[in-house]
């Protein structure tokens, strides 16, 4: 009996009733207007704008970013601009200080070689008027030597003079030989 | 009482002598208590059916009413769950741009039946608002429609038909076979085995949560001594399918928003309109399928995950 009833039942349940149909189709057609046309388009739009502004955000961190590294690039190549800069600075300063020694050397040197010319011409001078005054002195003082060893005088002055300038040229002529052979070897 | 009653508040006391008070087909069948004999006859099933969508509608409008770009707790979980069936539904199948279409169709699906279904685990309603052939079969339906109208808005009624009942690539003696098997296929057996599946599935879970509970009331008040103690079992066992009926619930909810998506693609032409036709697009249905049961997977993870934590 009961098995019946249920085996009944069962086929009916595959059977929608009409009342059952028309409240599931008012039903399906409320959620889908409802979800159409207010709640998707809303929950689209919040997401929407969210993920606009999040977009928007990270394209600006990104800017930022890009910024930063150009910047640091800038800085980077500036510095590396002041250490060439310095360093060539340095070099030349170092060129040029090398310069100076190199000027002052020569200067020096011409200075000294200068300064001993000069020496050397004042010693020459003074050599030479040494000599003159010895040529006369020594002249006066042989003839009065000789005289006095002589005895006599002799008669005539130019000859005696013309004989003593002989005589010392010849002594000079025999001085600046050996002289000449000692300054070569100096 | 106005209506009759569904689930456990039925005569318990009649059942008493006899045995347990197990639940029966009837109880879904249950006779209109309002506008009785007219076409707007409500029983406690389309009752139930109404609340929840009174429930949706009200609920879901102040959720959308209130959205902000910072959302707040109840606003991220809607969001959640739109972004699931955005990605690893609608966009799975239809694509970016012709899946946003279909968005609100398909979350309408997923949404409302899951929360139909679901009904059968409140107390007080004890039976899933799909639980006639009715609901289901409208949806199915709508449905059918829906895939219709994409392959005619797309393709144009012949061209349509023309791939459907002829699939390119197949010796025409076979269309004799094929083609009528095919207009079947977009006709009848579409829409009611979506039908079929979802209304087995809760009226199958009806019955089983029915059972372990109706058993437990008659081995704890009806029985004596040791036999009370199997109701501590039958209770386990109640409280283990209602956890089961929950995913059972979201399952089929899932399960019918895939297969609308799913038969919406079949009906479109191939997205990159290369050669091929019915077989390659099959695959890639399948393949479409494949990907979001693999994403619905990870999101129950996900979700357990969450809870547990």
């Amino acid at each position: 009996m009961h098995t019946v009833i249920a085996e009944d039942v069962g086929t009916q349940l595959f059977f929608p009733k009409d009342y059952d149909l028309i409240w599931s189709t008012v039903v399906l057609i409320i959620l889908l207007v409802v979800f159409a046309k207010f709640v998707m388009p809303r929950l689209n739009k919040v997401m929407d704008e969210r993920a606009k502004k999040i977009q928007g955000q990270i394209a600006e961190a990104t800017k930022a970013k890009q910024e930063a590294e150009a910047a640091k690039k800038k800085y980077q190549d500036r510095l590396a601009q002041a250490q060439a800069e310095a360093s060539k600075i340095r070099d030349d300063a170092r060129i040029e200080a090398s310069h100076i020694l190199e000027d002052a050397r020569t200067r020096a040197q011409v200075e000294a070689a200068a300064i001993t010319d000069n020496a050397q011409k004042a010693i020459d001078s003074q050599k030479q008027q040494a000599m003159q005054s010895l040529k006369k002195d020594v002249g006066a003082l042989a003839t009065t030597l000789a005289g006095k060893i002589i005895g006599t005088q002799l008669a005539s002055g130019t000859a005696q003079s013309s004989m003593i300038d002989s005589l010392i040229e010849e002594m000079e002529k025999e001085n600046a030989a050996s002289g000449q052979s000692g300054n070569g070897s100096h | 009482m106005v209506f009759d009653s569904v689930g456990l508040g039925g005569p318990v006391a009649l059942a008493a002598a006899s045995g347990p008070d197990f639940p029966t087909v009837s109880e879904i069948l249950p006779k209109p208590g309002l506008f009785v004999g007219t076409p707007f006859a409500i029983n406690s099933i389309i009752l139930i059916r109404l609340i929840s969508t009174v429930f949706i509608v009200v609920f879901f409008c102040i959720v959308a009413a209130r959205a902000k770009i910072i959302p707040g707790r109840v606003q991220s979980m809607v969001e959640l769950v739109v972004d699931f069936i955005r990605h690893s539904i609608v966009y799975e199948f239809l694509g970016e741009e012709r899946g946003e279409k279909y968005m609100n169709l398909i979350v309408t699906y997923f949404v409302s039946i899951f929360l139909f279904n679901f009904c059968e685990n409140i107390p007080g309603m004890n039976v899933a608002a799909t639980t006639t052939i009715a609901m289901p079969l409208v949806f199915a339906v709508w449905s059918l429609i829906s895939y219709w109208a994409a392959g005619i808005r797309t393709k144009g009624l012949w061209r349509f038909l023309k791939d459907e009942l002829f699939p390119a690539g197949v010796p025409w003696p076979i269309y004799i076979l094929l083609a009528p098997i095919n207009l079947l296929e977009i006709t009848v057996i579409r829409p009611f085995s979506l039908t079929i599946r979802l209304f087995v599935n809760m009226v199958a879970g009806y019955l089983l949560v029915g059972l372990c509970f109706s058993a437990t009331q008659w081995f704890f008040f009806d029985c004596a001594g040791g036999m009370k103690i199997i109701g501590l079992g039958t209770l386990l066992g109640g409280l283990i399918m209602t956890v089961f009926e929950i995913l059972i619930d979201a399952l089929q909810a899932f399960i019918f928003a895939v297969l609308t998506a799913a038969y919406i693609m079949l009906s479109m032409p191939e997205r990159n309109e290369v050669s091929g036709g019915d077989p390659v697009k099959a695959v890639a249905a399948i393949e479409a399928s494949r990907r979001a049961v693999g994403n619905a997977v990870r999101a129950v993870k996900a979700t357990a995950d969450a809870m547990r934590s």
